[in-house]
């Protein structure tokens, strides 16, 4: 069979809701949106500089090069676990102040 | 994961990844929990007081649980981790795109590949795979018409990366229920001698079947979805690390393959990505293909209805509705092993359990060909 005689497919976008709410009132909905993207640049910003103290630490420079090959090892990569969960579950609380 | 070196995340990408999943594991871990004590400290005090008696059923509760704060943060951070995690590895997807499709066109112009893919243009995917955007994948499983465009293959190894871990799955995705599958059949068919040729119903991009391909080199190993996007870079990793197998763009409910053709028919979460109708079919489509002593064993997920609380079921339900889990409850509510005995198997040789493993708990079902 000829691969290029494929028809295109149109598939039609059926999940429920584009931009659901949850809550009554949307605002709160947003608002842990915000949050959660935040959060997560946060950590993402907050790895990236700790590769570039640990480049400074054994190089005493850095480049962009650098920090794409650096690869954290099993300690570095359990210190960074240890970190996220410890954040996570700061977060989540202030997500439930009954808590 | 399998040692694919198509879908490689940069450091940055897979710090994000690596966060998104930190909130998949709060969404099904902390935030599920506290729907579990909200329901037991409010939710079932105030419907017994209501009916008079204990619930039973899951719609007896889920209006009032649905709108408990406990309920809706964890339908929030379940949603957007969701998207996040689509989005997250929309970044990679985009990235390595160009460069996979090389690769396909390479392939599709080398002489040497051990497998093969056959692509069937005029399939008319069945629901809810043609229809619905499974795990709310952007795009769905079918892909794009382009021969050389795997990208929905880019999005659901990306997604297998961080979904099934999400999941409590501690193994990665495919490699661990390969697994299952493997000891499933030793435990199941210990007699069943080495099959000549497999069936692996909606292998998807064939994580799974490579591992279960290579635990019996000598078989012929045919790889059935209905899903073109998968399929093709499915061939692609399957190729690039050496694994013979033969994908196929085919419907499980009729393949098509010679009646009784098969050694062994097996499938991994194919089920619960189905529908009620194509189910049984799917099921007859496995007892025609056997030969006789042929050996069928499934592998799906366990969400079984009479094993879990109604505040779960609630939440697992909510996936239908908001999560592209379109037949997460339909499949929860089937009996597999009436399911088989209907098909024309034994009741005397089919069987539907759970298994309850470190790695996650599985449905498994199956029976033999006699």
């Amino acid at each position: 069979m000829s691969v290029e005689s494929v028809q295109p497919v149109i598939l039609p976008r059926t999940t429920k809701g584009k931009r659901p709410s949850f809550f009554d009132d949307p605002a709160i909905d947003q608002v842990m949106t915000f949050i959660l993207e935040l959060t997560t640049e946060v950590a993402v910003m907050r790895e990236r500089l700790d590769t570039v103290e640990r480049l400074l630490d054994q190089h005493g420079s850095v480049t962009r090069a650098a920090l794409e090959a650096y690869s954290p090892g099993p300690e570095v990569e359990a210190e960074r676990t240890a970190w996220r969960e410890g954040y996570l579950k700061r977060i989540y609380r202030m997500h439930s102040p009954e808590k | 994961m399998t040692t694919q070196t198509v879908y490689l995340p940069s450091r940055e990408e897979k710090s994000r990844q690596d966060f998104v999943l930190g909130l998949k594991l709060l969404a099904n871990g902390a935030a599920q929990q506290r729907v579990r004590e909200e329901y037991r400290r409010a939710v079932l005090p105030e419907v017994s007081r209501r009916l008079g008696s204990a619930p039973a059923t899951r719609e007896q509760v889920q209006g009032e649980l649905a709108r408990s704060a406990a309920f809706r943060q964890w339908a929030v951070l379940t949603h957007k981790s969701q998207s996040m995690m689509w989005d997250a590895i929309e970044a990679t997807t985009h990235r390595v795109a160009p460069e996979s499709a090389r690769r396909m066109a390479r392939l599709r112009g080398a002489a040497t590949r051990r497998g093969s893919l056959e692509l069937d243009p005029s399939l008319q995917v069945p629901a809810p795979i043609g229809n619905t955007e499974i795990h709310r994948q952007p795009g769905g499983y079918v892909g794009s018409p382009d021969p050389d465009d795997v990208t929905s293959g880019l999005r659901y190894i990306g997604a297998s990366m961080i979904y099934s871990v999400g999941k409590g799955q501690k193994e990665a995705a495919g490699d661990g229920r390969a697994h299952v599958v493997a000891s499933q059949l030793q435990a199941r068919f210990p007699d069943l001698p080495a099959p000549r040729r497999i069936l692996d119903l909606g292998c998807g991009i064939g994580v799974h079947s490579q591992a279960i391909a290579q635990a019996f080199p000598d078989a012929e190993y045919h790889a059935v979805d209905v899903a073109a996007g998968l399929l093709k870079f499915g061939h692609l990793i399957a190729e690039e690390r050496g694994v013979p197998i033969h994908f196929h763009q085919r419907d499980a409910a009729a393949t098509g393959f010679e009646a009784g053709s098969f050694d062994l028919v097996i499938s991994n979460i194919l089920f619960h990505e189905t529908n009620a109708a194509n189910l049984p079919q799917i099921l007859r489509e496995c007892r025609r293909v056997l030969r006789p002593g042929g050996a069928m064993l499934h592998v799906d997920v366990a969400t079984q209805v009479t094993r879990l609380p109604l505040a779960d079921q609630v939440m697992n339900h909510w996936q239908v509705d908001w999560n592209g889990e379109p037949f997460w409850t339909g499949f929860s509510e089937q009996d597999m092993r009436a399911q088989i005995v209907a098909a024309g198997f034994d009741p005397a040789l089919s069987f539907a359990d759970h298994l309850a493993k470190a790695t996650g708990a599985w449905y498994v079902f199956g029976s033999r060909a006699n």
